[in-house]
This record gives structure tokens, sequence and C-alpha cells, in this order.
């Protein structure tokens, strides 16, 4: 029998609207799985299981209905990650639904940009304007000159962008994520093991939801804050997890609610993370508390590496016919080199560290090499720079090295700076050494999918048959930054310089589906140049932003109650099932094939292959509705997507069959041998020649050869000290101290600065700052304080807290939408991104460019910007106010 | 250093408001110069917005003759004249004249050629070609015989961007050389060279 979940504490988690109790709360409730549970109700109400979209969580929602009206929402305790658990951004979805500044119809600039001058236009007219706009463009300029951009402000379907471009035949898209966010990691966790990352923000790390049997005992949290980014699910996670014995080990700026419960917080100084992985690296590698076994036998670190090439040697290399595809080793037992034939010879003694000769040429092996690569970063070293105590970093990794299994999630913190390749590369490293892959416990899993959400975990494909190779060679910034190929990307510095100087070539149409993109790209400012000279500015959302004032054409998307989609969590599949829809807001997968299908019906002939069957296959052509998609895709269940909607949750398989580990393990039937990794040599690729490949020739992801890059990438995590230091040149002696960012558990990315509850629990942007800081700076506690980068300045109110290293301060993104209609726009006020940096250096693989770890300076102000709200009484406009019930419209 | 919010400055001069306003309608640009060109004669406004809408460029501009009319009276380049209703007049302001002239005497082609010299035979190249109407495909073939290897590559759309902005080209369904710059390549063909002499601008306008 199933208890009611406590209703009582869900009205509290309401009234309190605090997102860090909810996690708290949220553990040993005992709710049985698989069981439908609805609450009971009455008076009319019917309640919609669906699925939150307020971030990329996706956590399980009961939406109650009213009259069409959406009155209530709560946790569904029949999602296995969230597991009844609901977030402040979720729980805030009324008030987005129903917002008073929400985009209703398509409207149409009149007035000059950003005079806020709108003419209400349908969306056959909007359709029709901007197709016409792209043929001409295209056909006076070249489709290259089009450019998409998407963001991950809770887009549901992030693929939308980059098929539209593919289907358009332009190679440019971006998103300030991307290089700056998640790419990194999937690109060295996808290159160097073949299966997911370690982020626990983006639903990996499913091991965390099985706080009953999985054995993991001690869990790094590197550069990520569940608690603030994933509440509901991985924050509520990891207090049960906690709860039951785990250690924890956080390296942070700053203390998060997951610090404050860690054995260890690690206050790193941001930008320098590779430099305390190698440290950790060394530290293992030295005390030898690495899993050796496993690293000789599925690692290629015992690798023969020559050390002029920088590749792997290959049996074919060692003696004619033979192969391409097997590995050296250095056999101890013979003292020579020997092919060691997949998976293993139990006939051969690898070294496995070492240097050799063959035939006058100097091997290393992989693991020599690393050990090279680490070997300056002692833990006095990794202090020194990273501004830690080294007895502390040194408790901090024997808590990891001796309670095994053990898993490392690294979060988007390190993404943003660019060490972010290496960052990644070194957390994958660190995780691979100690045999913390795919085994009971570990981070590293390739469980089951369902099928049904094939991208990553969204069901439209970028279908990229349909970039022609003369367009994908114009891709801006894709000879040097080739990492960015596996989102297929462009890069955002390199397009706006192409607006900027018109070479090679200049980008005129922007087509903009996200939030606001002055409040997100770095040095917000610089792009105010490159968006004054675009033709035509198309921006889709669901309500207003800063963005929104310089566009030509304003579409409305539809909030997340208003969206379907198929959402898969561990063994389950649900459907996020719209509840209601308003005025004539569309879904953005919907707009996309809509505009396509025009484009075919002018002529594009690209866009005709788009919605050919025949040509697109199992690509799906364009679809001409939501269902039909989405009928499409719950083939993979056998189902339509109504019967989806009825019996959601849907298992596709048992928690046992899914919860399989070793996949490594299992014995590929055409080999008779195991299947290993998703690599090319089947082993998990610590030495990272696949890098090297990557940037000469731009496989595996590029459809057609490509130029080398500059120069080779690095097979290997290395640190850079970051461009503009504390400790070295001169930016640092005028602006002293380090910024960094981080989220919080009320917002997502850009969104809900909108939102008048939210806005009530966090008005202003808060500056932290170490007390010692703020007294050598002049500024105490509530003051307002001015923060200068060589790029900009801003204003922020100031919390004084131990909770951020001395000479680091922190600041999270904000807009300020009360300030749409002014001068400004609302976002140069208070707005982090003004004064980070968008220019070289770049990483070298992906082109980050630089977030966090940057210079700043501050001095006391006399008082907030004028015009922002901060009273509770402030945000009264943006409450919900009831009406008559909307028309249900069709679009 | 800025603060974040634009500080005030000093009120611009009436041509620099039209030179901003029109510049902020990349656009729109060529419409916007037309009709000031167009209306250095007084016109009805009727008769303004029929002609305007049979522009190459009104077929797909996103706005409708009425704006681009009411974004040029808003910043002082036009004036009305007379009544409001069918009696009304419409006329280039002075300072509207100013802006026209400025873009039309082949200055900007000028300043072109001097700012970009590696790239100043493929302009004149460009130029003489679409004497003859081109596709921009044309264009393209017709310079990617000979791209040279000694700097970094740029595609067609730069230089028919540039030379459109500097009023040396004009779409109208083809890329077609202008008046301004036909006479330039004339007087270039001939040993008077304006870009050397300091020519005379020419006073033609495109449209």
């Amino acid at each position: 029998m199933i208890n009611q979940p406590g209703l009582n504490r869900r009205e509290f988690l309401k009234a309190t609207a605090i997102t860090g109790v909810a996690a708290g709360l949220c553990s040993g409730t005992g709710f049985a799985v698989g069981k439908t549970y609805l609450p009971h109700v009455s008076g009319g109400t019917r309640i919609v299981r669906t699925c939150c979209r307020a971030c990329i969580s996706n956590c399980g929602v009961l939406a109650h209905v009213k009259n069409g009206r959406v009155i209530k929402l709560e946790g569904d305790p029949e999602h296995p990650m969230s597991r009844g658990a609901m977030c402040a951004k979720g729980l805030a979805g009324i008030q987005a639904l129903y917002h008073p500044n929400r985009n209703k119809y398509p409207m149409k600039r009149v007035g000059a940009r950003g005079e806020n001058k709108w003419r209400r236009i349908s969306w056959d007219e909007a359709l029709d304007t901007i197709a016409r706009k792209l043929m001409e463009t295209r056909e006076k300029y070249g489709a290259e000159t089009v450019f998409g951009s998407t963001g991950g402000g809770g887009n549901p379907e992030f693929w939308s962008v980059a098929r539209f471009c593919n289907a358009f035949d332009t190679p440019n898209w971006f998103e300030p994520g991307c290089a700056q966010c998640y790419l990194p990691r999937t690109l060295a966790f996808g290159m160097m093991y073949g299966g997911p990352d370690t982020s626990i923000a983006d639903s990996n790390c499913l091991e965390l939801y099985s706080p009953h049997t999985t054995p993991i005992k001690c869990l790094v949290l590197w550069g990520t804050d569940p608690s603030y980014s994933s509440p509901a699910s991985g924050g509520r996670a990891l207090v049960e997890l906690r709860a039951r014995g785990m250690h924890s080990v956080v390296v942070d700026p700053r203390l998060t609610p997951d610090a404050a419960k860690a054995d260890v917080w690690l206050p790193i100084r941001p930008g320098t993370d590779p430099a305390l992985m190698l440290c950790w690296i060394r530290y293992i590698i030295e005390k030898h508390l690495y899993d050796h076994d496993f690293v000789m036998k599925w690692t290629n670190l015992p690798f023969l590496v020559n050390t002029k090439t920088k590749m792997l040697l290959r049996e074919s290399e060692l003696r004619p016919g033979g192969s391409e595809e097997t590995f050296v080793v250095w056999d101890k037992a013979t003292n020579s080199a020997k092919p060691l034939p997949y998976p293993w010879d139990d006939a051969l003694q690898p070294a496995l560290a070492g240097s050799y000769t063959i035939k006058g040429v100097e091997y290393k092996t992989g693991f020599e090499l690393l050990k090279e690569r680490s070997e300056p970063y002692t833990l006095a070293k990794a202090a020194e720079i990273c501004w830690l105590d080294p007895k502390q970093i040194e408790k901090a990794i024997n808590l990891y090295a001796r309670n095994t299994p053990s898993g490392m999630s690294l979060g988007v913190a390190t993404d943003q700076n660019p060490n972010s390749v290496q960052s990644a590369m070194g957390c994958a490293t660190l995780e691979m050494i100690m045999g913390n892959v795919e085994r009971p416990g570990a981070l590293m899993q390739r469980f089951r999918s369902s099928g049904a959400t094939p991208i990553f975990t969204y069901i439209v494909s970028p279908a990229l048959k349909l970039l022609s190779e003369k367009q994908f060679k114009k891709r801006l910034g894709v000879v040097e930054y080739k990492g960015l190929l596996q989102w297929l990307a462009a890069h955002a510095p390199s397009v706006q310089q192409a607006i900027l100087t018109g070479k090679p070539y200049k980008p005129r149409v922007w087509l903009d589906r996200s939030g606001n993109k002055f409040a997100v790209l770095g040095n917000a400012s610089s792009w105010l140049p490159a968006v004054e000279q675009m033709d035509l500015i198309v921006h889709t959302y669901m309500y207003p932003t800063s963005f929104s004032a310089y566009a030509d054409i304003l579409l409305p998307a539809t909030e997340w109650l208003e969206t379907n989609m198929i959402v898969e969590a561990i063994n389950r599949v649900f459907a996020r099932q719209a509840v209601t829809h308003l005025w004539e807001t569309m879904d953005e997968t919907l707009f996309w094939s809509k505009l396509v299908h025009r484009l075919a019906a002018l002529g594009h002939e690209n866009c005709k292959r788009a919605i050919d069957p025949v040509f697109m296959g199992n690509e799906l052509p364009y679809w001409n509705s939501m269902e039909e998609l989405l009928d499409t895709r719950c083939k993979a269940l056998n189902m339509t997507w109504a019967e989806l909607k009825k019996k959601t949750p849907v298992e596709y398989c048992s928690f046992k069959e899914w919860n399989q580990h070793y996949v490594y393990k299992q014995i590929d039937p055409k080999t008779g041998k195991p299947a290993g990794f998703g690599t090319g040599s089947k082993k998990l690729e610590v030495y990272a020649e696949s890098m090297i490949i990557l940037g000469r020739t731009g496989k595996p992801f590029a459809p057609f050869p490509l130029p080398p890059a500059s120069r080779d990438y690095d097979p290997l995590p290395h640190y850079l000290e970051p461009a503009e230091s504390p400790i070295a040149g001169e930016v640092g002696k005028k602006f002293p101290l380090v910024m960094t960012n981080g989220r919080l558990p009320i917002f997502h990315h850009g969104t809900l600065r909108n939102s008048p509850w939210i806005r009530e629990i966090y008005p202003a942007p808060e500056l932290w700052i170490h007390p010692k800081t703020a007294a050598a700076h002049g500024v105490a506690q509530g003051n307002w304080a001015w923060i200068e980068s060589l790029r900009g300045k801003i204003r922020a109110r100031v919390r004084v807290t131990k909770g951020i290293a001395i000479g680091v301060v922190y600041m999270e993104r904000f807009w300020n939408p009360e300030l749409l209609n002014g001068q400004t726009h609302g976002w140069r006020e208070m707005n982090v991104n003004m004064l980070s940096k968008n220019t070289a250096p770049f990483n070298d693989v992906v082109g980050t460019y630089t977030l966090r770890g940057y210079q700043v300076r501050i001095s006391k102000a006399d008082g907030p910007p004028q015009g922002v709200w901060l009273k509770p009484a402030d945000f009264k406009a943006w409450l919900p106010e009831p009406s008559d019930p909307t028309k249900l419209v069709e679009v | 250093m800025s603060e974040g919010i634009e500080q005030v400055q000093s009120a611009p001069e009436p041509h620099q408001v039209i030179q901003q306003r029109i510049a902020s309608e990349p656009g729109d640009r060529a419409s916007l110069l037309k009709i000031l060109a167009l209306c250095q004669v007084p016109r009805p406004t009727a008769e303004v917005y029929t002609t305007v809408q049979g522009y190459a460029e009104m077929a797909v501009s996103i706005h409708t003759p009425q704006i681009l009319v009411c974004w040029l009276l808003e910043c002082g380049a036009l004036r009305p004249i007379g009544e409001p209703g069918e009696n009304e007049m419409l006329e280039t302001t002075e300072a509207g004249r100013c802006e026209v002239e400025s873009q039309n005497c082949g200055q900007l082609l000028r300043q072109l050629l001097e700012r970009e010299p590696e790239y100043r035979r493929e302009f004149l190249e460009v130029l003489e070609l679409c004497v003859s109407p081109r596709t921009r495909s044309e264009v393209e073939d017709a310079l990617e015989s000979h791209a040279p290897a000694d700097r970094p590559p740029v595609l067609v759309s730069f230089y028919l961007d540039a030379l459109e902005h500097a009023g040396g080209i004009e779409w109208n369904h083809k890329w077609q050389t202008t008046e301004v710059a036909k006479h330039l390549l004339r007087e270039m063909q001939t040993d008077s060279n304006p870009f050397i002499d300091g020519g005379n601008c020419d006073q033609s306008t495109r449209a």
C-alpha cells in the first residue's frame, strides 16, 4: 500500500519555495516503484502526468487542471530520478505559463530596433516573410550567410536548429553553451570511452539513483553542485546517498550545500582545474592507488607511443602484413616489442611504464607519458597554483582513491574557460585509472536505452546528410576547432568576427530560438555591433527578452506545460504531455518544420529533400504535426504517442535488465570476443591519440576531409595558466580578483528572471566575497558594489561570506526584464557577462572562451541601478491574473 | 570605462541622426536611400508609396513603404508638405540630401579600394563583370578561377557585400553594377583615374 505522499510537505515546499529544502526532505519515503499513482482530487480537476522542462532534468510532474487551467503542480513519485520531488523552477511553471508578458502571437517590428514597437501578424505571414527573406539572402549572398542559434535554457528540442540549418544548407549555428557548456565533456568522454560523461545535471551518473543497491563509497563533485543545478533529481539522490554513508569531496570555489555536507571542500582558484587533476593523477600513480590490472588490460596505457610522431605503434609498422588495428607493447618476458592482440594475451608481460628503443626510434608507454605529464604537479605545486591547502588535497585524493568504487562527476564549471577539454580529459583519466568504469557503483556506465530518444535525450535528429560538402567546409571555425564537429556547431566568436569584418563572408540573417543572448554570451556588449548589422533577426521564445528588443520578428514559443515530448528516465519512458495551449504559441519543433515546408514550396532544393520520405529514409522527413514525429519515435516502444500518453510511464525493460554492468565484457557474437569500449581500439583511450587525428583530419566527426588545425591537439591533459591571471601579467595588478559564476537552484541559465515569486527570493544578483577580501576593498554585507573588468562595469549586491575563497568573487548571470522597455533593455546593469571574455586564447580543440576565471576589481557603489525591481510588491505586475477561459487555437 | 549604461552624449548633427538611422536598418538601407533620392523632387505621398513598392528590394523587405517613409520622417530625412491627406507631399530635407549625396558620389567606393588594397583587383573585376547582370554563382565561378593563395581566403559574398554597401553594385534579381560605378570604371579606362586624382563626385543617383 502506498502511503499518500506528504501533501503537507508539498504545501510546505510551496510556501517556502526554498529548493534546498526540497532535496533534504525527499528521502526514505518508501514509494513503491511501478504502481500508477494519482492522488485523490475532487471538484472536476483532472490530473495530467507530464514532465517538467524548466531545466534539463525533466522531473516527473503531476499537473492539476481545472476548467482548462493549471492550478497546481506537484512532483510525480513514479519518476525514478525525482521520485516526487520538485524544485522552485518547476513549481514556477504556472507563473511562467500564465505570465502576462507571454509572447502570444507572431509580431513584426515597426519601429526602430529597440523601440519596442510591434505589429501583430499571422503565422502565415511570419513564415512567408521569413522564408522569402531567406531565399533572397541565399540567392544574393549564399546560404552560409544565414545562421541559427539556440540555447540550453530549457530548450525542449535542442537539435531542431541544427537540423534546420542542414536543410537550408548553411553550416552555421551555435549556442552560447556548446564549447562553454557540456561539449568539452561529451567530446572527451566520447573519444576516450565511447560512452556518456559523468554529468549529473545532464542526467548521467544514473548509478546514483539506486541508493539501496549502489555500492559507491565516495563521490567527487568537481565543478558541479547538484543541490543547485538539479535539486529535485541529482541533488535529492545525493541526500539519500550521503545519508547512507557515502563520502563526498567537493571541488568548487563556492561553499555550496553539497560542499557543506562534504568530507572535504577544496575551494579551487577558478580556471586551474587541470593542475589539480594532474596532481591527483601524480599522487595516485606514485602511491600505486590505481587499479593496475584494469589499467593494464582495459586501457591503452601499456601501448607504445612514438615520442616523435606522438602516434601509437601498430603491428603493421612493426612487421609487414601486421594489423593496422593491433597495438604494440613492450614484453618484459622477451624484452622486445610485441603486438598485443585484442583483448589480451596471457603469454605476454607488458610493461606498464618505461621508455624503449625500436630500430633507433624512441617509444614510451602511454602510462610513462602520463606520468611525465603529471610529474611537476606535486601536492605543494598544485596547492600553490590552485590556492589550496596541500593537506586537504591529499585528504581528498585518499578519500577518492581508497574508498572504491568511487566516482567523479564533472560539471559545467570546468567547461567555461580555455582549459575546458583538458579538464574533461583529466576527469576521464582519473576515473579510468581507478577502474571506475562500468562496475557496480561506477558513474561511467552504458546502460540500456529505449531508443525512443536516440539523439542524446532528444527526438529530432540533425540529419547531417542534408548538408552539402561545399557548404560544410564553410562552417566558421571548423578547421581550427574540430571538436565542435561532435555537435555540428560553428565557433561563436568566429561568427561574430565574420559579421564585424565581413571576412571570410558576412553572416547577415539570424534565426534564434532561445532566451536572452545578451545575458549568456561572453562579453555581451561586443555582440551589439554585430546584432545591429543583421538584415533580419527572428527570435522565438516564450516571452520577450533583451535580445527580442533587437529582433525584427518575434515568434511565440510554447511553455513546457504546453509541450509534448518523450522523456526517458532510467528504465522508464514518460510522456511530457501538453496540459493546455494558450494563444497562438507553437512548439518550435513544429515551427522549423513549417519553415522548411515553406522554403521547399518556394523552390529550395535542399528543403525539398528534407521533406522527401525517400531521400530522408530513417532520418525522417520533416513532419506535419508533432504527433507524427512522436508516433515515429514511439515505435521503439511498440506503441503510438496516444498510447504512451495513456500509459505513461512505460517500462521498456525491467530494472534488472536495464541495470547491466560490465558492458565491455559482454561477448560480441560476431567476433566471439568482449565487445570492449566504444573506441577504435575498444580499450579506454587514456592516451587520446584520437585527439591528434581529430585535429589533423576532423575524423571521426567530419563527413568530408578538412585541412589540419594550426597545431596538434594534445592526447593528454595539460594545464595553462589563465590568460588573465592574478599571479602573472599586468591585468592582475589592476584587476586583482578572480571572477567565477555558478548555478542557483531557482534559475536555469538565463531563465526565470521574470518569475515573480522567484524574483522575490532573489531580486538582485549577489556578489559573494570573503570577509577579508571585502574589508580590503571597502565593501560590507548588503552594500552595492561596482564590479569591473577590461570589458565592462556592472553592479551587484554584496554578500560577505566565508563560502568563497579569498581573492575570488562569485556572481551568477542576471538580467532585468523590468527594464526591457528602457534604454538598456535590461542586459547591461547587473549582467556578469558584460565582464566576461570572448577573445583568444581559446581552447584549442573546441574554441572555449572565458566565462569563469578572469580578473575583476570592485568598489563600493552608491546603490542599485536605476529602475531595477527589488521589493516583493514590485513583482506583482508579473503575477498571473484570472481571466475568461482562453480560446483553444490551432496553429 | 563604460558603466554598462550609455553615457549621455552631445546631440548629434541632423545628418548624423539620419546616417545612424539608415545604418541601423541594413536590410532596408538601399530602399531608404532610394526614397530619399526619389523625394529630392517633392512628390505626392501616395505616389511615393506606389513607386517604392515597385523597387526590387521591396519584394522581400519585411516592411511596407509606409513604415520606411515613417522612419525617414521620424529621423528628419523627409518632411511632409501640406496638410495630411490626399494633397500631402513628401520632400527630402537638406540633411537627407546630404546623406544621399554622401552615399552616391563614389566616395565610398574609393574608400573601399583604399581600405582593402589586397582585394582591389577582385573588386574591380566584379564591377566589370556585373556591368551585365550576374548571379552570385556566376560571380563566384569567375573569381574562383584565380583565387590567390597568399592571403586568407574570402568567399564571393565578401566582395558582393562590400561593393553593395559602397554603392558599386545593386541587386535586381541579379547583381548589377550601378551607374556611379560604371562611370568610375569608364574614367579608369581613360587616363583620368578618380581614385588617384580625387575627381568630381558623380551626382547621378542609383535610382
